[in-house]
């Protein structure tokens, strides 16, 4: 999360923070604050603890497609990878549909979604599939 | 913060779980145009190659 790393380097040089400065009052980790500045995957909750932190909403570090088209696109492609997610944008596009959350939301999630799916790149390949295509 | 958008992507977060990117990924390498034919090379003997050709 490319622009969370952003605002928060720029909140500790600004206000010259050292990370166990954020760990401190965050409660989060001094490691996962690296992590973060670092442009490293972050939980849901810490995420939540910097924005917070940040003072800006969650939507403004989720980087959002704003083009419809590309909202389905982005959504299309993670759901082709991962089709589990599947039920939880239907669960979202059920909820617009009801008036209980606008359709801005769906973006977000799409972007959070495709995130997470890109993060799939940096995972490890296991020893035993290494091996196998050595032969 | 709205809480079904956090809702949304704690279940987001479980879905892609490090498990997940691991079956991802063998998935991948087993998918790749690439890398597929030089496993099967490896798994199939000319007999059986050979075999196969007489059926086209």
């Amino acid at each position: 999360m490319k622009k969370l790393a952003n605002l928060l380097k720029e909140r500790m040089r600004v206000d010259g923070l050292a990370v166990r400065d954020v760990a401190a009052v965050t409660g989060v980790s001094h490691s996962t604050i690296a992590r973060a500045a670092n442009n490293e995957t972050v939980t849901v909750s810490t995420l939540v603890a910097l924005c917070n932190f940040l003072g800006v909403p969650l939507s403004s570090v989720l980087e959002a497609k704003k083009n419809p088209d590309e909202v389905f696109e982005q959504i299309s492609m993670v759901i082709a990878i991962e089709p589990e997610l599947s039920q939880v944008f239907g669960d979202i596009a059920r909820k617009i549909n009801a008036g209980e959350l606008d359709t801005q939301v769906l973006a977000e999630i799409g972007a959070f979604a495709a995130y997470r799916i890109e993060r799939y790149n940096e995972a490890p390949v296991p020893v035993r599939v290494h091996a196998e295509l050595e032969k | 913060m709205k809480p079904a958008l956090i809702q949304a992507l704690r279940e987001i977060e479980r879905i892609t779980s490090k498990d997940k990117q691991l079956t991802y990924e063998v998935r991948r390498i087993r998918e790749n145009t690439v890398l597929f034919p030089r496993l099967v090379e490896a798994h199939i003997s000319e007999a059986q190659l050979a075999e196969d050709k007489s059926y086209r």
